[in-house]
């Protein structure tokens, strides 16, 4: 068994266990008029899925209440879940992932985050589109009481602006 | 050898220092002292260190620097626009989103900065970073209508911006070399308080060790004195036998465990002369092959062998089987004589063995240690009178002599204080005057209305201490008698009484003379001291002395039994005497034997060329008197002129002048 998987399941087992995280909900979202951005998904083969933040909320979606670093105040965050994403596009058993913002910010996601805690990619805050100036239009959001008990997220997973998921 | 008696002396004066409890104490309070401050410091290091920390980390410089390329970001777009002359669509939309980075960037700025301690510098950059994004928002929302001023100013407030955080940056830059420098500082300082410690502890343990090394080997040095001590307080250091203590210990046990118990007491013969001729190494080799002969008879059931001192062994046989003893003193004796090789040469001793078992003592005796050693010696005794190099066993016939012998050690005190031990007197003849010139007084015990002759109890009372007494009472009671028979009968009769060498070891003796001739009123030329010779005499120079000093009273000295004792030769080398006592051995055969008469007449010639009186002993019959005389010899001694006589009785018969001397029958 590889490390990582190792690694995946005692952080799955600590999560099952010890950690009393908010799961997201499902929720039902109406059309909206989203703010100018995309997301594209590049294969380790070179192939490109572009994904605007219409097109993303095509996939299940969800809505997360909770804080941020940046956010004092608890507010609902919508959107759809990054194993979801990668799962639609094939990439869910990949190892890691790397994810590249707008303002060229990158950071790498390995497998047992998305596999143990829900990474919603959020489109919308209080049911309205996500701008730039909150951190948008495209957010990774973890609920705080998994951002605080997992000891595999740390705050550079929190990508704002995110533009590109690549996998090498 | 000198460095390490000082690096010796140097360890025992630490060690001392350190067994002080003073000492002690300040070294602790010294180092805990120590580690207090060492302590202290670090807590203020570490402290210093912590609240560095808080003022900076790598978010915070990436922050700055990210700042900068978005300002960077914004200025490039609107350049490049006014070198256009317009602001395009995807322009406008790019200007707008770095509008936002900026603006999101300055938030994260922001918060990050709230955090941790308030840093003016970085308080400046934001707010320089607000007045570039109030600015290009101003752009956005006027829809750059004056494009060449918006860009100007926008370049202005973005290079303020850039100015601040190039400042705010620095600011960082400074945090962290101060936080590289604090904890290069505090590594050091924790390696400064590691040494401090370890130095610390490392006197400490080196002391330790010292003291606890210095404590076991003076524990190991007194067990090992004490353990010498207790071997050397039961056990003979020489042969490694048990000694004299627990001799008597083991065998006052065995006497009251065991109804069958022998004991062996075994004492060499010829000892002294190995000591005298190969040294003392050589006697010391004997005695531990002795006591390797005798080691075999140490027995489960108890039996054990021990030297008791000098050349006395003893072996404890849990057994009353004569010929099983027999045998056992055989071999004793046979592995003894056995020589040894000392120096190439080889050297052999012999052994006497008393033997006496627990049920053969009589009932007069005590089943005693004392009891046993005693008859065990007395056997022993009998061993050496007849021959050495045998064994005696004690039986009733011992027995008998021995309680005849203790009886006599017991009686003789009272026998000299109540004058049953008086002295008979002898005459001695001068041959050419026929006339009585003196006496000699010999001892004699009237015991239970029998008299003893002092061959039955002269022995005896040398071995118990008691001759000195009898030698000088008789010494006091005859001066006494011969000079009140003197004074009162106008005579001058000399005196003569015998004295054991063992007398001659001290100038003692010499007071008690000067006593008697004072006390009697004696002229001193009318008492001659006889020595009578043994071989045991060991000092010949203090002999001499005393022969001197009773020279020096103006007594005379006389060697008794010339001729027939040990070193008769030697006597006249080494005294000064007056006269000599020719022994009746020369006389006995002068009649008979050309040879004897020989032999006496070299003897008064040697005499005569010493200057020596010479006196013989042992005439018996008239012929003797004739060739003693005819030979030049004038004095003379012996039954044919008087037997030894009650006092009064030879004085008396030394005044009858009816026959002369010569004529007389033996009486």
């Amino acid at each position: 068994m590889p490390a990582k998987s190792i690694l995946a399941t005692i952080v799955a087992f600590v999560f099952a266990t010890g950690v009393a995280a908010e799961a997201p909900q499902p929720v039902t979202l109406d059309p909206i008029e989203h703010t100018d951005a995309q997301l594209v998904i590049i294969a380790a083969d070179g192939t490109a899925q572009t994904y605007t933040p219409a097109t993303l909320e095509a996939l299940p979606t969800y809505r997360v209440r909770t804080t941020t670093p940046w956010r004092d105040e608890p507010v609902d965050f919508d959107g759809v879940l990054l194993s979801d994403l990668l799962e639609a596009n094939g990439l869910h058993l990949t190892d890691e992932i790397n994810v590249i913002a707008e303002n060229d910010f990158s950071t790498t996601i390995p497998r047992a985050l998305w596999d143990t805690v829900p990474v919603l990619v959020a489109t919308r805050v209080d049911g309205r589109a996500h701008t730039r100036r909150e951190r948008g239009p495209i957010q990774f959001i973890i609920d705080k009481g998994s951002y605080t008990a997992s000891p595999v997220v740390s705050e550079r997973h929190l990508v704002w602006m995110a533009a590109r998921i690549k996998v090498e | 050898m000198q460095a390490t008696s000082r690096t010796q002396g140097t360890v025992e004066r630490i060690s001392a220092l350190f067994l002080r409890r003073r000492t002690v104490v300040a070294c602790i309070i010294a180092i805990l002292m120590t580690c207090f401050v060492a302590g202290y410091y670090v807590q203020v290091t570490v402290t210093n260190l912590r609240s560095t920390h808080q003022s900076l980390n790598d978010r915070q410089l990436r922050n700055g620097y990210i700042a900068i390329s978005d300002l960077h970001r914004l200025v490039l777009i609107i350049q490049e626009a006014a070198v256009r002359g317009k602001m395009s669509d995807e322009a406008v939309a790019d200007f707008r989103a770095a509008s936002d980075f900026l603006f999101v960037r300055m938030d994260t700025f922001r918060r990050i900065q709230s955090r941790g301690d308030f840093l003016k510098e970085a308080d400046d950059a934001i707010a320089a970073l607000r007045r570039a994004q109030a600015v290009a928002d101003d752009a956005i929302a006027n829809d750059f209508r004056d494009l060449d001023a918006d860009a100007a100013a926008l370049i202005e407030h973005t290079q303020i911006a850039r100015e601040a955080l190039v400042i705010y940056l620095d600011r960082m830059r400074q945090l962290q070399d101060n936080l590289l420098f604090g904890q290069t500082a505090a590594v050091e300082n924790q390696r400064t308080v590691v040494w401090v410690i370890l130095l610390g502890l490392s006197v400490l343990g080196i002391a330790a060790t010292t003291l606890l090394r210095k404590e076991v080997m003076a524990k190991q040095a007194r067990q090992a004195a004490e353990e010498r001590v207790r071997h050397l307080a039961f056990f003979d250091p020489l042969t490694g036998l048990p000694n004299r203590v627990q001799f008597q210990d083991r065998l006052s046990e065995l006497l009251a465990q065991k109804t069958a118990l022998a004991l062996l007491l075994v004492d060499l013969d010829g000892f002294k002369q190995i000591n005298d001729t190969y040294g003392h190494a050589a006697g010391d080799d004997i005695l531990r092959h002795v006591a390797a002969a005798l080691g075999p008879y140490r027995t489960p059931d108890g039996g054990f062998a021990a030297r008791l001192g000098g050349d006395e062994f003893a072996v404890v046989c849990i057994s009353e089987d004569i010929p099983l003893l027999s045998q056992i003193c055989d071999d004793v004796i046979a592995a003894i004589a056995d020589p040894i090789v000392f120096e190439g040469e080889a050297v052999g001793v012999e052994a006497s063995i008393g033997l006496a078992t627990k049920t053969q003592i009589g009932r007069q005796v005590a089943h005693t240690v004392d009891g046993l050693t005693r008859v065990a010696d007395f056997a022993l005794y009998a061993s050496k009178s007849n021959g050495k190099r045998q064994f005696t066993i004690y039986d009733e016939v011992l027995e008998h002599q021995f309680l005849e012998r203790r009886a006599m050690v017991e009686e003789l005190p009272q026998a000299i204080a109540d004058g049953s031990l008086d002295y008979y007197l002898q005459p001695k003849v001068d041959m050419t005057t026929e006339e009585v010139f003196g006496f000699e007084a010999l001892a004699r015990w009237r015991r239970n209305g029998v008299i003893v002759p002092p061959s039955a109890f002269i022995g005896i009372a040398e071995e118990s201490g008691l001759i000195a007494d009898i030698d000088c009472s008789i010494l006091s009671n005859a001066t006494r008698d011969i000079a009140n028979f003197n004074l009162c009968h106008g005579t001058s009769f000399s005196i003569s009484v015998n004295f054991s060498t063992l007398h001659f070891s001290s100038l003692k003796f010499v007071e008690t003379v000067k006593h008697a001739l004072l006390a009697s009123g004696l002229q001193p030329d009318l008492l001659t001291i006889e020595i009578t010779e043994t071989a045991e005499m060991q000092d010949w120079g203090k002999a001499k002395q005393v022969v001197s000093a009773i020279h020096d009273l103006g007594a005379k000295v006389s060697i008794d039994d010339f001729g027939a004792g040990f070193s008769s030769l030697a006597y006249l080398r080494t005294t000064v005497a007056d006269e000599i006592k020719i022994d009746r051995s020369l006389v006995q055969d002068i009649e008979t034997s050309d040879t004897s008469r020989f032999l006496l007449d070299a003897v008064l010639d040697i005499a005569r060329n010493l200057g020596l009186d010479a006196t013989v002993e042992g005439i018996e019959t008239r012929r003797q008197a004739d060739i003693v005389l005819e030979m030049g010899a004038r004095k003379a001694q012996g039954y044919f002129f008087s037997r030894p006589m009650p006092r009064d009785d030879a004085l008396a018969a030394a005044m009858t002048t009816d026959q002369p001397l010569l004529q007389r029958p033996a009486s």
